[in-house]
């Protein structure tokens, strides 16, 4: 099949003096599985219908393939769009078969009957569910919904596949299958994907690249790694995995590292943008970059670790107060000074956690860990 | 059933039910069997009922198959229904499906809102209001003439008349259920039908229309039963110039019952009527593949 570059060029859509997108720049690459990741409310689906055509942007152009597509109806444009998992149909049609639904874009272009059925049974086998094309839709469970609703859109031979949060209401077993399932059709397919979602595990495990939107606006856009390890804003980061933001003052950057004062006390950090001394900065530590010692000199395991990757190594002493313990993390409440909540990586290399209020404790945080973002929302 | 009982108690909750089984009873299956029964004897006088000449026949039922006028009515009536349901149909579902599935806020406050106005007045009066219209005097006359397109004022009555009284008076029957239906429609599955490059035509025919079928059968029947059983509207509308023929079957029972004195035959036709409409509701319930619980939602 066919794949297309999908281009947003400055594009702004206003309901009255609400602007639900605005200075909107984003190019997908043809073949690429492509994320648009932000809470719910930042405008992610207004993307989705402006690209699918059913509404029009009020500012900036789009591009498919390197044409203007304004003026050009859903029904024209190489894209299919499967829709939100609401009420658990996906917009299936429930008058009619399984293999009906499939072939209802071929219906449309006058394929006549026995080959819509042979290409709907190929594309049913596709998307792993041979033998389906019988059934009714109310007979379908969520998983096989979701993908009678993939083979609908890609019957139609679209060059620009538009999921939107197609995942969200399947349990999580199934949805981290579905995962694997949906980046496996997409590689099989080659088709472009551009992917919606609220949740970012399901935006790090299958795309190539991500978008992080919040706000009407996009924040990042970048690899899975990269918007994880270097996100671009404040937002980004809290928004992108577990993290402890440390406001604080630059005081000094040399070697790509910022000495920079926060109410825990100087600490260390990267500081891939060079910030200017005395500028304000929050440091970002996740999680899993903490280690938990004993109280005392630095030659606890964490020292030995950072010392191995040889890097400045931040150490922050206190006194246990509450272990909540999640899981995979741990939320440690800590007494004196500033009360801030720092969270303990859980995992097989985790030191034992000990018992609340037993003596005094340090954390060391290796310095490479630390991301110094500007403060206050960037914008482009 | 077991929720009346458990909330009233036995003795309370049996005194409603035989309330209702009464009421039904009583004021329905009672009077129904006895037409059913009058139309089964012949038309004699008190003295000779329960005489030797009293007894089961099919007579009034012959009656009406030999008259040809009356045959003749009474196809006219079922067709003229038939018809009048089908413009109902045809005018009223792009206004349900604007109103259930387009129109927002305000718009849909307001168009409700005006298609309700006009129910406050009855049925008279608003048939009453197309008599004006299609008046020797009338509208339409009037504005015929001062546009010099006719000389002489057109006689506008007939079965048509009757039919566009009938399409009026029972809009509301058809819109309400079809908007019922359409409302309950996913937009998404519009989208999804138009994304996948399916022309309005389209969408409806296989998307809107099989989803709305419960609703279509529902005000096909409604406003069928309505237009085979009127009275006022056909009586109204006769009156107008070149109105004489539009006759209506409900008519000829009337005047059965109420000048000619023959109840018998009056209870025959009648019970022919309810039949061809039973039949009716089965052709709907069958031809849009719904069943009675779907028509009693």
């Amino acid at each position: 099949m066919q794949r297309a570059e999908v281009a947003l060029e400055g594009v702004g859509l206003a309901y009255g003096a609400f602007w639900a997108v605005r200075f909107v720049d984003l190019t997908v690459r043809p073949g690429e599985f492509f994320s648009i990741l932000g809470p719910s409310g930042c405008g992610k689906t207004t993307i989705l219908r402006l690209v699918s055509g059913f509404v029009e942007p009020s500012e900036g152009v789009i591009r498919i393939d390197g044409r203007d597509v304004r003026g050009v109806g859903p029904a024209h444009r190489p894209t299919a769009l499967v829709f939100q998992n609401l009420a658990q149909n996906l917009a299936l049609f429930p008058s009619m078969r399984v293999w009906e639904n499939v072939a209802f874009g071929l219906e449309v272009r006058g394929v006549v009957k026995a080959q819509r059925r042979r290409l709907a049974e190929e594309l049913l086998e596709l998307v792993a569910l041979p033998g389906f094309a019988e059934k009714r839709i109310d007979e379908l469970s969520g998983g096989q919904c979701q993908r009678v609703a993939i083979a609908r859109a890609l019957a139609v031979e679209p060059k620009v596949l538009l999921l939107d949060e197609p995942l969200s209401v399947l349990d999580l077993e199934l949805r981290q299958h579905m995962r694997a399932e949906l980046k496996a059709i997409q590689r099989r397919t080659g088709v472009t994907f551009v992917y919606i979602t609220h949740d970012q595990g399901e935006a790090f495990t299958m795309s190539d690249r991500v978008a992080v939107m919040s706000q009407g606006r996009i924040e990042q856009v970048g690899t899975p790694t990269e918007i994880y390890d270097a996100p671009a804003t404040a937002f980004v980061a809290s928004f992108v995995g577990e993290s402890n933001p440390l406001p604080g003052r630059v005081e000094g950057s040399a070697g790509g590292f910022a000495r920079i004062t926060t109410a825990l006390g100087p600490l260390r950090a990267r500081d891939p943008r060079g910030l200017a001394p005395g500028s304000a900065a929050i440091l970002i530590v996740r999680p899993e970059r903490c280690r938990l010692d004993e109280a005392g000199e630095g030659n606890g395991p964490a020292d030995r670790l950072a010392r191995a990757e040889d890097a400045p190594v931040n150490r922050i002493e206190g006194r246990l107060v509450r272990i909540d313990f999640e899981g995979a993390f741990a939320n440690l409440g800590r007494s004196q000074p500033g009360r801030a909540h720092l969270e303990s990586p859980g995992g097989e290399r985790r030191p034992p956690l000990p018992a609340r209020g037993r003596g005094p404790c340090g954390r060391t945080l290796p310095g490479r860990s630390g991301t110094r973002t500007p403060r206050g929302p960037a914008r482009p | 059933m077991s929720e009346l009982f458990r909330r009233f108690g036995r003795l309370g909750g049996g005194l409603v039910l035989a309330t209702a089984l009464l009421w039904a009873l009583l004021l329905i299956v009672l009077p129904q069997l006895w037409m059913v029964d009058l139309s089964f004897r012949p038309n004699l006088p008190v003295a000779a009922r329960g005489g030797p000449e009293d007894g089961w026949t099919l007579a009034n039922y012959a009656a009406l198959w030999a008259n040809p006028l009356h045959r003749t009515i009474f196809w006219q009536t079922i067709w003229s229904s038939l018809l009048v349901t089908l413009l109902a149909l045809v005018v009223c579902y792009p206004v349900a499906f604007h109103l259930a599935q387009e129109a927002k806020g305000t718009q849909a406050l307001l168009l409700a809102t005006a298609l309700v106005i006009p129910f406050w007045v009855n049925e008279i009066l608003r048939t009453f209001s197309w008599f004006l219209i299609l008046a020797r005097n009338g509208l339409v006359n009037r504005l015929l003439l001062a546009l010099g397109l006719i000389e002489e004022p057109l006689a506008l009555g007939g079965v048509g008349a009757v039919m566009i009284g009938m399409v009026y008076a029972y809009v509301l029957f058809m819109i309400f259920p079809l908007y019922n239906a359409l409302e309950s429609l996913d937009r998404n599955q519009i989208e999804a039908a138009r994304d996948l490059g399916a022309s309005t035509w389209r969408i409806h025919w296989r998307v809107v229309i099989p989803h709305a079928k419960p609703g279509i059968a529902v005000g096909c029947v409604m406003t069928f039963m309505l237009a085979a059983g009127t009275f006022a509207v056909p009586q109204i509308m006769q009156s107008l110039p070149g109105g004489t023929n539009a006759r209506w079957f409900t008519q000829i029972i009337y005047s059965y019952f109420f000048d000619g004195g023959d109840w018998n035959r009056g209870s025959a036709y009648a019970f022919a009527l309810l039949l061809l409409c039973i039949f009716f509701i089965m052709a709907m319930m069958r031809l849009f593949r719904v069943g009675l619980r779907d028509i009693a939602k």
